[in-house]
């Protein structure tokens, strides 16, 4: 997935700088991209520690097992194949948790623990099952309660009203997890014709 | 949501004290695992950091705004705007680069600050979150995922012009 990005990035890259002059800047760009790449990483290694530990203590407590009780009947329904045992319904709840109390840096740590437990679902090695597919659907359009950079953006820029955006973001994006859910959950099955039309 | 991050350390605090030798060693351990993630993740972020630092680089941005502003001048959507929806969907750091240049131009509170600042609340950096999110799953291999996400995409897009249009009424 990452190498198609890549892939194409670097060939739309290369010749739109040979049209627009800007072959020189593409060499430059690629080396302080393995700088930015550091600099993102680092904060990140950081955050997936504190919140993966985080969690693993609430886990050895129990008290993800609790929330998970009380979410179960409606994740259950979006997630059927990560119902028993540690199928991953608590890393689920917790993401989805993280991501409405706007905990932006905690929601994509736990979003990548909860898809670690959801490679259990694989039916086809190494081809995504539903829930997974279901699962970074939704992380592509998360519900947005408090866009904080957006707020602090605004008043930084002298706006009267720096938060009178907010019920049009709210709209949008709950719209937008509501299209994602319902794609998710709508999508015919596909057959995989590899193997001899197993169902995924 | 400013009381929820206190209440969760109080929380966390409190199974300290009371089972402090079974949290530490849970905590180490989950702590461990997410750092074994964060390892495994690099690459696939470098590779990505590097495609999305070519392309903003490139001026592949300003064609492809130019190409695609008739289309927007069609559906009455600011051609302003075409640079931060292509930006959007890669690198959260660029758009928000993108954002101020468009809050500094316009001002915050104009027809274009306000949709703009929609765009960039609601939408989420779709390409980051799929290539972090399937590392180390093939595009063949992730089914249904990238057209729906695709779809999703245009549709938080589309909205994101929309409705500050009939709320702000512009």
């Amino acid at each position: 997935m990452a190498g198609i990005v890549f892939g194409v990035f670097c060939l739309v890259s290369v010749v739109c700088a040979a049209v627009t002059g800007h072959s020189a800047d593409v060499g430059a760009a690629l080396f302080s991209g393995t700088e930015d790449a550091v600099g993102l990483m680092l904060p990140l290694a950081g955050a997936m520690c504190l919140w993966s530990g985080i969690l693993s203590v609430f886990s050895e407590m129990g008290v993800t097992a609790a929330a998970e009780r009380i979410l179960s009947p409606i994740l259950s329904r979006i997630f059927p194949a990560c119902t028993e045992g540690e199928g991953g319904l608590a890393e689920i709840t917790a993401s989805l948790a993280a991501n409405l109390l706007g905990l932006g840096n905690a929601a994509t740590p736990i979003g990548l623990r909860a898809m670690e437990k959801l490679r259990r679902s694989r039916r086809i090695p190494g081809r995504m099952s539903r829930a997974e597919i279901t699962f970074v659907l939704l992380n592509t359009a998360p519900p947005t309660l408090l866009p904080t950079t957006l707020l602090s953006l605004r008043h930084a820029a002298g706006s009267a009203a720096a938060d009178a955006v907010l019920p049009a973001v709210w709209m949008v994006s709950l719209l937008g997890f509501a299209f994602a859910a319902a794609l998710a959950m709508l999508w015919p099955e596909q057959t995989d014709h590899r193997k001899g039309g197993a169902e995924v | 949501m400013t009381w929820f991050l206190p209440l969760l350390l109080c929380g966390l605090g409190m199974l300290f004290l009371r089972h402090g030798k079974r949290c530490t060693a849970a905590f180490l351990r989950g702590a461990e695992e997410g750092l074994g993630t964060a390892v495994r993740l690099f690459p696939t972020l470098l590779l990505f950091v590097c495609a999305v630092s070519l392309f903003r680089a490139s001026g592949a941005v300003a064609l492809l705004t130019e190409a695609l502003a008739g289309i927007c001048r069609c559906l009455r959507i600011p051609t302003e705007l075409l640079p931060l929806m292509l930006t959007r969907p890669i690198s959260g750091s660029a758009s928000t680069a993108v954002l101020s240049d468009l809050f500094s131009v316009y001002g915050p509170d104009s027809a274009i600050g306000l949709t703009a600042s929609v765009l960039c609340g609601a939408a989420e950096t779709v390409f980051y979150v799929l290539t972090v999110y399937t590392d180390g799953t093939s595009l063949s291999d992730t089914g249904h995922l990238i057209p729906a996400a695709m779809l999703t995409c245009l549709f938080v897009t589309v909205l994101s012009v929309l409705i500050p249009r009939l709320l702000f009424g512009f």
